[in-house]
């Protein structure tokens, strides 16, 4: 059984277009992208309000009709299957419970719908509440329980229906921080149990970072990068994806290439001399203007380095780090630093940061042009080839 | 609200005193209660309050059209009306007149709100027609349809004997077995469009999330009106029954201006009976006595209702 029907559960979006028609025109949503989810995987659309992620698991879910593009399952095209026919379960950001029907009804509700008898299904919602430990709040109405405890009997709800793939809708964006972090776990431990391709749509890359097999960063309805959430941490594909994975995010500098030798590239960044030794790929040329990118953590304050400094302008702290921002001849930077290093605000220090962690972007296009050359990068990249 | 007060005062170019005497003596909770309350309450009282005891007072006099005398009769009133066989008949008439009416009123006003309630091109001047008999005054769509039902020249006779569907003129408000039936119909072509105001209302207030939840969840369009469309119905029909039952009991202009109670009283519901019995028979506190019975029995049957569906619970929207 789990041969035929893993297969037959990838799902494929296929060069998939919505548009909009407004008064003032029409609004391309997303814009033909690509992409295809494994049977057993759970991936997140991830990217800025607007980006077209919500419209592509609504043309997923079959609540929107794609403009072009094809939605398939294993082979089958179901791009013209009504949402109440694809069985596919669906988590929404405003819950959606009946406020009407009892936390037990909402729960068996999908089984309602398929004409199982009450005693049958009042069962499996029972089994679905005790994985989701809502048992004692089974008799009570939703307006009755808290925020968290119906994103809990909406989950129970998904999992009841035993569908064939689980789409969610930003879940847990009206819930507090501690609940986000306990609700997460949840879905997590539902699709690890369920093994279901999962489409997972959010604003908050940390939640994307935390949950995901595969993450695709959506921007202006198109698709920047899919890949792990290592593979967008550690080789961003462009700008984009740099800014926007990693919290805090990466820290940047515009620069110019002065010298490209064997040894390496030296790059001008605000009159002083960058020298980078970058991976194999770099096709860099003298007079290439470019965006150095460097993550916070890779950036030190008490080190001269080539020759940058700052003034500190405030200290965030974060556990046993400290985030410090810094303004000076590189504009505003970031750096977390050990919480007990002895920084205050008003402090001038030297900046520098680990050019072995670089990223190096071409200014114009935003594209990844080479990385810091980093032993652990190159044994992994030989290691998959 | 004390630092709110002074700078308020600070800024005006009165004299402060005034001013602060005044904000005060209006934020008393008291002084505040009676002002806000007063204008409702006095056109309570005189709108319902005194009509209601005026009315029940006159019921136990003998009172003559003709002269300002009350002659105290005690409850001779109650006893005449209560062992005049007409009266049960009237009270059934008006029972069959409000079941109908409210029944075909529900059905079409709801059908009516489902049907706009979709969005399709031109809907919000189908919904702006929808609306328009609402806005004729009753007197005039009884006039109107008079005019239509006419036997001699009504437009309906005509069009269905064009039709083919009847040989001859029929006398729709004549007829002892049709009149019943013509002015419920009547009636329900101005009043369903109440019905449909309010179900459109809680219509538009069902989130969308419910059902494509239910969509998602597997649920055919007839599973979702069922599960969702009809249970969040459930209080505004309950309050459409409870209204429209009562103002359909009570209804007097539109039956009066359409047989006036005829033919042969088949029409005389007990609004009409009331009525009759004050301006025809010149009886007063008679059609007081009446009146006062069906005001009681309204106010017990609204209050069993009240008392069995709970509306605050029914009403309630989420």
């Amino acid at each position: 059984m789990s041969q035929t029907t893993s297969t037959a559960n990838s799902i494929t979006i296929d060069t998939l277009r919505k548009e909009f028609n407004t008064p003032d025109g029409t609004v391309v949503a997303v814009d033909s992208i690509h992409i295809e989810i494994g049977p057993e995987e759970f991936l997140t659309l991830v990217g800025p309000s607007g980006c077209g992620k919500t419209t592509t698991l609504r043309c997923l879910a079959g609540l929107e009709t794609p403009t072009s593009g094809e939605i398939r399952l294993g082979n089958r095209d179901v791009s013209d299957l009504p949402a109440n026919k694809r069985d596919f379960a669906m988590m929404f950001q405003n819950i959606a419970l009946y406020p009407h029907m009892k936390i037990i009804d909402n729960i068996a509700y999908p089984l309602k719908v398929r004409g199982v008898s009450t005693q049958e299904r009042h069962e499996h919602a029972k089994e679905a509440a005790e994985i989701m430990q809502i048992t004692d709040l089974l008799n009570k109405y939703p307006g009755e329980v808290s925020g968290g405890q119906r994103q809990r009997a909406a989950l129970a709800r998904t999992v009841v229906q035993n569908p064939k793939a689980f789409l969610m809708d930003e879940p847990l964006s009206d819930l507090d921080a501690k609940l986000k972090v306990e609700i997460r776990k949840e879905i997590q431990r539902v699709h690890q149990r369920v093994k279901r391709p999962t489409v997972y749509v959010t604003h908050d890359q940390e939640e994307a970072m935390t949950m995901s097999d595969r993450i695709a960063v959506m921007n202006n309805g198109g698709i920047e990068q899919i890949g792990t959430p290592n593979e967008l941490y550690n080789e961003p594909a462009n700008l984009f994806v740099a800014q926007f994975i990693g919290n805090p995010s990466m820290n940047f500098a515009d620069g110019t290439v002065e010298t490209v030798s064997t040894d390496g590239v030296s790059v001008s960044v605000d009159e002083r001399i960058v020298d980078l030794s970058l991976n194999a790929e770099a096709d860099l040329s003298m007079g290439d203007e470019v965006v150095l990118g460097f993550r916070p953590e890779t950036v030190s304050l008490d080190t001269a380095g080539p020759g940058f400094e700052g003034e500190i302008t405030l200290i965030e702290r974060i556990d046993d780090r400290m985030l410090a921002t810094v303004e000076g001849d590189l504009g505003e930077i970031r750096a977390t630093v050990s919480a007990d290093d002895p920084l205050n605000v008003g402090d001038v220090v030297p900046i520098s940061f680990d050019t072995s962690h670089i990223h190096v972007f071409d200014r114009d296009t935003g594209e990844h042009i080479a990385s810091g050359d980093r032993p652990s990068t190159r044994r992994a990249k030989r290691g998959a080839e | 609200m004390a630092s709110e007060t002074t700078e308020w005062t600070a800024h005006s170019t009165e004299p402060a005193g005034v001013k602060d005497t005044l904000v005060e003596f209006l934020s008393r909770k008291r002084v505040l209660m009676a002002l806000t309350l007063l204008p409702a309450l006095s056109l309570f009282v005189i709108m319902i309050v005194v009509p209601v005891v005026w009315t029940i007072a006159a019921s136990f006099n003998s009172i003559s059209a003709f002269s300002p005398e009350w002659t105290w009769v005690g409850l001779e009133n109650y006893r005449v009306v209560l062992s005049d066989p007409q009266f049960g008949t009237v009270l059934s008439r008006s029972i069959y007149f409000a079941t109908g009416s409210v029944l075909l009123q529900l059905v079409l006003g709801t059908g009516i709100a489902l049907l706009i309630n979709r969005s399709f091109k031109l809907n919000s001047v189908a919904r702006a027609v929808v609306m328009l008999p609402y806005l004729i005054p009753t007197a005039i769509v009884a006039y109107l349809a008079l005019w239509m039902l006419n036997s001699q020249w009504g437009i309906i006779n005509q069009l269905l004997v064009q039709a083919g569907l009847i040989n001859q003129h029929i006398a729709w408000l004549g007829s002892p077995e049709l009149a019943m039936l013509i002015i419920i119909l009547v009636n329900s072509w101005k009043f369903s469009i109440f019905v449909t105001i309010m179900v459109l209302a809680r219509l538009q207030g069902i989130p969308t999330g419910f059902y494509e939840a239910a969509q998602m969840a597997g649920a055919s369009r007839f599973q979702q009106f069922r599960d969702i469309t009809l249970p969040n119905l459930k209080g505004v029909i309950f309050i459409v029954l409870l209204l429209r039952g009562v103002w359909m009991f009570n209804k007097f202009d539109i039956i009066w201006i359409l047989t006036g109670g005829g033919p042969i009283n088949v029409t005389t519901t007990a609004p009409i009976y009331a009525y009759k019995t004050a301006f025809n028979q010149y009886a007063l506190g008679r059609s007081a006595a009446i009146s006062t019975i069906l005001f009681g029995m309204l106010s017990v049957v609204a209050a069993l209702y009240f008392y069995r569906f709970d509306p605050s619970k029914e009403v309630r929207v989420e």
